[in-house]
């Protein structure tokens, strides 16, 4: 008579007790898993002018519960819900009709019919007071200058010639600082011609030399503003004289 | 060999089923519960069970059934089945707001604000919240200024408004609003702290210190409860933490003002 060794537990029984134990695993798991902790409120501290931290609560933003926040101290307070009311809704929505900034730059409007709009204002427009306003028109600046025999000044920005008095063959420095402007450009009928194109158009603190002048000559500035801005453009000239050299004979 | 009787395969078998059956149950019952609400939603997706699904995984009262995510995809269904459901956008702000995107927390609160106004007030104090938040603290100051006309005795709404207040340099309407607060609610903290705040501000250094020392103190006592309370849109895993913020920053208070008072008795 033979004994058989009987396992304890069969193959396949084993196999659907670890699938088992595997799976109740997962399940508990996967209720834990990866959830976000820690909101922006939860470390919040805004500083006082001096330094003290203020810290903000948040009690009444749950609408859920009415009064948890006020009467009979924070320490109290029902826990019951508070939940919604009952019974249909329309399904046309009606708004009273807003804008606003929701930055600098960015316009949200919410029409009658609830539809929201998010707007970038135009390029160098600013958002203020629920609307996109337009950028200031140029604005001359006046600047710290040096004159060609190295002595400084300060020049009011506007354009200027250092000197407007010149013989025949010598040239001049131009002297010139706009600010809000998309480009700027300062000519003559001789020839001369400086750009530039930016918010701000300057000579720089040097000036700019110009070709030797052989008799008078006007110089003109002219900027353009930048878009939507008033004025559009701004215009100005300055005129060099050229003192006549004499020859004797 | 012998071959096991079906019964005992069978057993076996069953036995495997009921272990996995009841440590679900036991061990993962949201995972059970969010089932259900997959199922239930599907035959019958409307406003109001959509609104009560996402009440129920956005509450600091829930541990196990906190879940942002998921209450925002119960809140975003109820906005397009119902936009005029009452506080759909509202939450949606309040997710948004907790999860830093203040920009689009300013949307749906100005949405919401524009759909139904002063019917729904909180609306409000969570549009002053994102604006302190962002740092337009004069906005803050008004919204929170209109909120506290529907509830002047809210005291997170008078704490929240003196804070945007001192931001704005109005240190002395922040005194008033707390000292106010303070007669409702003597032992509340977070109204002690700013308190203290507006008193130092305003040059009263002993009289700031006595009631940071009070803050701090009381600050000691606050229970996850409590906290939760204050702050009840937050994952109730965070309790701790942010007791332990209010704790140091009111302590943190109480000990730079000891310092002012001490160099300028030196002085």
């Amino acid at each position: 008579m033979t004994h058989e060794h009987r396992p304890i537990v069969k193959k396949h029984e084993a196999l659907i007790l670890l699938i088992s134990i595997l799976v109740l695993g997962f399940l508990s798991y996967g209720a834990h898993a990866a959830r976000p902790l820690g909101s922006v409120e939860v470390k919040f501290a805004d500083r006082s002018t001096h330094g003290l931290a203020i810290i903000p609560a948040s009690c009444p933003s749950d609408p859920h519960y009415p009064g948890e926040c006020s009467g009979g101290g924070y320490a109290q307070g029902s826990y019951g819900g508070g939940g919604y009311a009952q019974g249909s809704y329309t399904s046309n929505p009606s708004c009273t009709p807003s804008a606003s900034c929701l930055n600098g730059s960015t316009l949200q409007t919410i029409s009658a019919s609830c539809v929201v709009q998010t707007t970038a204002c135009p390029t160098d427009w600013s958002c203020a007071a629920g609307a996109c306003i337009p950028p200031a028109g140029p604005s001359v600046v006046s600047f710290a200058a040096r004159l060609p025999t190295g002595q400084s000044f300060t020049s009011s920005g506007h354009l200027e010639a250092h000197p407007t008095l010149v013989r025949a063959g010598n040239s001049t420095n131009l002297y010139w600082n706009v600010t809000n402007v998309a480009s700027c450009t300062v000519s003559s009928p001789n020839g001369d011609n400086f750009t530039c194109s930016g918010k701000t158009c300057s000579s720089g603190a040097n000036g700019q030399v110009t070709k030797p002048l052989p008799q008078q000559t006007t110089y003109t500035l002219a900027c353009t503003a930048l878009s939507g801005a008033t004025p559009s453009s701004l215009g100005e000239t300055v005129k060099v004289t050229v003192v006549p050299t004499y020859q004797e004979q | 060999m012998q071959i096991l009787p079906p019964t005992k395969r069978g057993a076996t078998a069953l036995f495997a089923a009921c272990l996995l059956l009841g440590g679900a149950v036991l061990f993962a019952p949201n995972w059970w519960r969010d089932r259900y609400e997959d199922v239930a939603f599907t035959l019958r997706p409307t406003a109001a069970r959509a609104l009560a699904y996402g009440a129920r995984h956005f509450s600091a009262r829930d541990t196990e059934g906190y879940d942002l995510a998921r209450a925002e995809y119960f809140y975003r269904a109820a906005a397009t089945i119902d936009p005029n459901a009452p506080y759909v956008f509202h939450q949606l702000a309040r997710i948004e707001f907790l999860r830093g995107n203040f920009d689009t927390a300013l949307t749906d609160i100005d949405l919401q604000i524009a759909m139904h106004g002063d019917s729904e007030p909180n609306a409000y104090y969570v549009r002053g919240l994102i604006e302190g938040y962002m740092g337009r603290y004069d906005d803050a100051v008004r919204d929170y200024g209109h909120f506290l006309s529907f509830d002047a005795s809210d005291w997170a709404a008078m704490n929240d408004y003196a804070w945007v207040l001192l931001k704005a340099k109005r240190a002395t309407e922040a005194l008033v609003v707390t000292t106010r607060g303070l007669v409702q609610f003597p032992d509340n903290p977070w109204l002690l702290n700013s308190n203290a705040i507006a008193l130092y501000e305003l040059g009263h250094y002993e009289a700031a210190h006595d009631v940071a020392a009070r803050a701090a103190a009381a600050a000691a006592e606050v229970t996850a409860a409590q906290w939760l309370r204050a702050y009840p849109g937050n994952d109730p895993r965070d309790a701790a933490a942010g007791i332990t913020a209010l704790q140091s920053g009111s302590a943190e208070n109480m000990h730079m003002i000891e310092a002012t008072i001490a160099s300028s008795t030196i002085q």
